[in-house]
């Protein structure tokens, strides 16, 4: 029954729209409102994707998906005709720069990238790009950092920089000195990645070519393929299709190297906030529509009884929802982009997840994905009152008078108390009240919730579980041919001592030793080890044998006492500091379940690797049990590494290495202890200082960040509830304006009619905020709990204040509300007037 | 030549013991452009009688046939299109569209049908029942006899097979209605329209060409008008 009558469908959808400002403004606000929280939690996630994956760029210093090492010409001719590939940019090494006093043990490189390279792959990782690309013999183009080092912090195009470098890796004497000019500069993050140890310098295809470096010997292409996620796939494929042999390896880029559960992670995280966003905004839009329509009965009534389908029906219900959508979508998602301009960078930084600077995405996708799920919601919404309007009966609608009095409940008899009335017409439509009350409920426990988590995160429980002592001091300089450098010697250790407030310090000492090796005892280990690292397998166990060698570490008992608390088999702490015990730092114990005592060869560095040292004896030590992997942050060699307690370290290295020292003062000087050690420590980059307060300072202002962007949030989910509650009483009030003047009629007083309408509106407060209270609660309590399980350090306190605060708050809205729809239907007329009115 | 008939027309509410039997066997048949007025007590099942005729409801038992269409095999959305193109209703409180001007009520079946304005008899009609000034206002500037008036326009302007009045002057002064019950009495005339007015006054039943007595669902009387 197709016709043309869309034309007065339109009128009456344009008409019907124009006579329901109110509602109107109610359905603008929630769409708007849906709009705008799905899109601040779109843009929130797709700058954090966005800012994660810059920062994966950035520090591979690369957009490249893979690089092939010493490719052929011939095989790069290939490389460029694979479909597959879409663009290969090649570079080679030049030369090795002979480091100066300031530059410290960083290891800069001479290298050349040729345009593709440049221009399409590297350039992108790069930022603040000033200057171009050498061109000329002598120009080189150098990352801020590395200028830094050099000492230069004003760079100008053109200044003249003296290097020395050599070309043959093999033959360091042979330096080379020259002038060279700088063409440009950026700014690369190669040096925090390699924590200040590697960067390069770029220079023009002339030097290159001048010290006769080419691809095939010194050089890699790098590539990108066609698609980002069949990088695995498609380094495989290059293998046979360039026939590479074995030194011409293929590697992808560290970013796409590992798996996807993280994402899938996340994707179900947001799923499920976007789910709990379009439901919220859906109570709200289903609830006005539902009531507007009921209001509206006489009228689609009227239309039907006149000819109009129900399916003509359903298109002037749902049309009113899409004008409103084309109003309130806009509005929203400009309010999302207005936020993502202001708050999504401060949440970024603040959740701490990148380090190279957050890049806000304006991404059309966050746009019509917040546009498309607000209109899913509104349709949603308007779904099942539309079909209400279609399949009203004319000859009831007729009858209607906006209240339905059909109940097959049998009430008990009232008494007259006002309260017993107020319940039973906030149940009159239970339909209604359900809505309304879960929305409001919703909305304050959404809140609490937040609070709850926002609070929880103790600063102090944080700062404690994460800082052992109120300073840490590492030493950051690198190990050379000699060893490590003794950074913190005496006169330093003096100086920390003589520091206002001082309590105690301890020190963690580190060197390297020789495990004796059994395949009984460790065989389980090595095949742990070998699974992750390739290459092992090959090993035999006489190769084992002599390079089972790691990194031993002298503590102070004491430090243990925390970590006891935990441990299922606590460490016998007395033991260890007489130096009767070894532990042996792992997170898997069962690998060791063979051992019961240690071996101990010390070594020393020297010129020719390590040795043993003079005197050193191999030492036996019962092992007395295990400390996480991460303690103290060491790390391992091929053999675990064994902790020993400082007395027995001195006794067999003498003199060992302290790595890092904690140090305690007592409060009140914890700032001036941190001014003179900032002091102590200052221009040395090979001093590492960390500080409690300092960590607690950042963190306390990125907590105020989360809570005031937390309960905003909370806030504007809590008025979706409160708009709700606010459209259901004073439309419930206007309908009921007749049945009010009846009451009225027969008596009662308008002070009895207004505390019946207050009654109703705190017998809502009062169930919303039971239903809070109770299963509320307990769901903030199962969302803590879970927070928990990721945030250890996370403390639970009840967040009464702002409880309190938002509990009087929908109070009082519930009380205002009816009090002021009751004076706005008064207003207008005396009861008979209110009697005889029926439209 | 027969236009509407009904035949064991049954409508029954609830459950017993409380059933109420508002239609129970009604036989009824008019010829094309007859006036009929159906008399009876408030609750002797008038109206019902007039919602099965005009394909509002759906009887409990038996069948309408209005025009060759039998109504009780229709969907509701034919049951739509059919009152649309077929039935042009008249009641009690007017019942306009209050968001839409007195022309546009007036043609609303005609567009909602999809179909073009036969502007000249539209005209014919605003012009008969004196409605020529009011043409852009809305309902509610309009006196009650005024508003009738437009619910008449509204339910000829389709040409139904039909008019079923429904206490079309219930709400209105004895001048007003005079007045009323005289343009409803012309325009059908002049119009060849077949119509069913309900009424429980005895002295307007007078005008129509037969007058059928309704008590407890059953049909009890028939008569002629005096005219």
């Amino acid at each position: 029954m197709k016709n043309n009558n869309g034309a007065v469908i339109r009128r009456l959808t344009n008409r019907s729209l124009k006579a329901n400002k109110k509602r109107n403004l109610f359905i603008i606000m929630a769409i708007s409102l849906t709009t705008f929280l799905l899109g601040s939690v779109f843009s929130i996630g797709m700058s954090l994707l966005e800012s994660k994956k810059m920062e994966e760029i950035r520090f591979l210093g690369t957009v490249a998906h893979a690089a092939v090492g010493h490719p052929t010409a011939s095989q790069l001719e290939q490389l460029k005709r694979l479909d597959y590939v879409k663009v290969v940019g090649t570079g080679n090494n030049v030369g090795y720069v002979k480091n100066t006093e300031g530059m410290g043990r960083i290891s800069l490189t001479l290298h050349y990238f040729d345009k593709t390279e440049w221009e399409k792959l590297r350039s992108p990782a790069y930022t603040d790009i000033v200057g171009s690309y050498p061109q000329k013999e002598n120009e080189i183009m150098v990352s801020v950092g590395v200028l830094e080092k050099m000492g230069i912090t004003n760079p100008s195009i053109g200044m003249e920089i003296p290097i020395a470098y050599y070309t043959d890796s093999k033959d360091s004497n042979a330096l080379i000195s020259e002038n060279f000019r700088l063409s440009g500069w950026f700014t690369s993050y190669a040096l925090i990645q390699s924590m200040n140890r590697a960067d390069i310098i770029l220079v023009s295809e002339e030097l290159s070519k001048k010290h006769g470096k080419t691809i095939e010997t010194d050089g890699t292409a790098t590539l990108m393929f066609d698609d980002a996620s069949r990088v695995l796939e498609y380094c495989e494929k290059l293998k046979v299709d360039l026939n590479l042999t074995e030194n011409q390896p293929v590697v992808p880029a560290q970013a796409y190297q590992t798996g996807k559960e993280a994402t899938i992670a996340s994707l179900i995280a947001l799923s499920a906030v976007i789910a709990f966003l379009i439901f919220t905004g859906y109570l709200l839009i289903y609830n006005v529509m539902y009531i507007s329509v009921s209001q509206d009965v006489r009228f689609y009534g009227l239309l039907k009884t006149l000819g109009t389908t129900p399916k003509q029906i359903k298109r002037i219900v749902v049309g009113q929802i899409l004008r409103l959508c084309m109003i309130g979508i806009p509005i929203g998602a400009l309010l999302a982009l207005l936020i993502s301009l202001v708050a999504v960078p401060v949440a970024i930084s603040m959740l701490g997840a990148t380090s190279t600077g957050v890049v806000v995405s304006f991404s059309p996708l966050i746009y019509l994905g917040a546009a498309f799920f607000a209109l899913l919601t509104a349709l949603l919404g308007a779904f099942k009152p539309a079909r209400k309007a279609a399949v009203i009966s004319p000859i009831e609608a007729q009858k209607f008078t906006g209240i339905d009095y059909v109940s097959n409940h049998v009430y008990k008899p009232t008494r007259g108390k006002l309260y017993k009335m107020a319940l039973r017409n906030i149940f009159r439509e239970k339909k209604r009240a359900v809505v309304v009350l879960l929305s409001l409920s919703l909305g304050m426990t959404t809140f609490i919730a937040i609070t709850t988590l926002v609070s929880g995160m103790n600063i102090n429980h944080y700062i404690e579980a994460m800082y052992e002592s109120d300073f840490a001091l590492k030493n950051f300089a690198l190990p050379d041919a000699k060893g490590l450098k003794q950074k913190f010697d005496d006169a330093f250790m003096k100086s920390l001592e003589s520091l206002p407030g001082f309590e105690k310090l301890n020190i963690t000492t580190l060197e390297w030793v020789r495990l004796e090796y059994t395949p009984d005892m460790f065989g389980e280990y090595i095949a742990a080890y070998a699974s992750m690292q390739n290459g092992i397998g090959n090993l035999n166990e006489e190769q084992i044998r002599e390079n089972f060698r790691g990194f031993i570490a002298g503590i102070d008992g004491e430090v243990l006492t925390k970590l006891n608390e935990t441990l299922d088999k606590p460490i016998d702490i007395d033991a260890f500091d007489r130096g009767e015990l070894a532990l042996i730092a792992t997170d898997n114990p069962e690998l060791f379940s063979n051992v019961r005592e240690l071996t101990i060869s010390p070594l020393k560095k020297s010129e020719s690797g390590l040795e043993k040292t003079s005197g050193g004896e191999s030492i036996k030590i019962p092992l007395g049990g295990f400390v996480p992997y991460s303690f103290k942050n060491i790390g391992s060699g091929f053999a675990p590494t064994v902790f020993i307690s400082n007395t027995l370290m001195a006794k067999i290295y003498q003199e060992p290495v302290i790595s890092e020292i904690n140090l305690d003062v007592s409060k009140e000087y914890e700032q001036p202890a941190l001014n003179l050690l900032k002091q102590f420590t200052n221009d040395d980059n090979e001093i590492y200082l960390t500080s409690k307060l300092e960590a607690m300072r950042e963190l306390s202002s990125a907590k105020m960040v989360l809570f005031v962007l937390g309960v905003s949030l909370a806030l504007i989910i809590a008025l979706i509830g409160v708009l709700n509650f606010v459209n259901v009483m004073s439309v419930g009030i206007m309908v009921r304006r007749h049945e009010l003047a009846i009451l009225e009629s027969i008596g009662m007083s308008r002070r009895q009619v207004r505390k019946l309408l207050v009654r109703e509106g705190l017998g809502y407060a009062v169930i919303t905020l039971l239903l809070v209270f109770t299963i509320g609660n307990a769901v903030t309590l199962g969302i803590f709990t879970l927070f928990r399980q990721q945030a250890t350090y996370a403390a639970y306190s009840y967040p009464f204040f702002p409880v309190i605060l938002v509990s009087i708050i929908i109070i009082a809205i519930c009380v205002i509300t009816p009090e002021v729809a009751y004076h706005s239907i008064y207003k207008k007329s005396t009861i008979i007037e209110r009697l005889r009115e029926t439209e | 030549m027969s236009i509407l008939s009904a035949k064991r027309l049954k409508k029954y509410y609830g459950k017993e013991p409380n059933i109420v039997r508002a239609l129970d066997g009604v036989n009824i048949s008019v010829d094309a452009g007859e006036f009929v007025a159906v008399v009876g007590m408030s609750g002797s099942g008038k109206s019902t009688l007039l919602h099965m005729l005009g394909g509002l409801d759906k009887p409990t038992e038996g069948e309408v046939v209005v025009d060759g269409y039998e109504l009780s095999k229709m969907s509701d959305e034919q049951l739509a299109v059919f009152r649309r193109r077929n039935v042009g209703f008249v009641f009690q409180n007017y019942n306009l569209v209050p968001i839409l001007s007195v022309y546009e009520n007036i043609v609303l079946p005609i567009e909602l049908d999809g179909n073009k304005v036969d502007k000249t008899y539209i005209d014919e009609i605003i012009d008969t029942l004196g409605l020529s000034e009011k043409r852009n206002s809305l309902p509610n500037m309009l006196s009650g006899g005024q508003q009738q008036r437009v619910a008449i326009a509204r339910a000829l302007a389709t040409k139904p097979s039909i008019l079923l009045a429904d206490e079309p002057t219930g709400n209105l002064d004895s001048k007003t209605s005079q007045d009323v019950l005289g343009v409803l009495k012309m325009t059908s005339t002049k119009f060849h329209q077949t119509m069913i007015m309900i009424t429980h006054n005895e002295h307007i039943a007078q005008l129509a060409d037969r007058i059928i007595h309704i008590s407890d669902g059953k049909i009890i009387r028939e008569g002629r008008g005096k005219k």
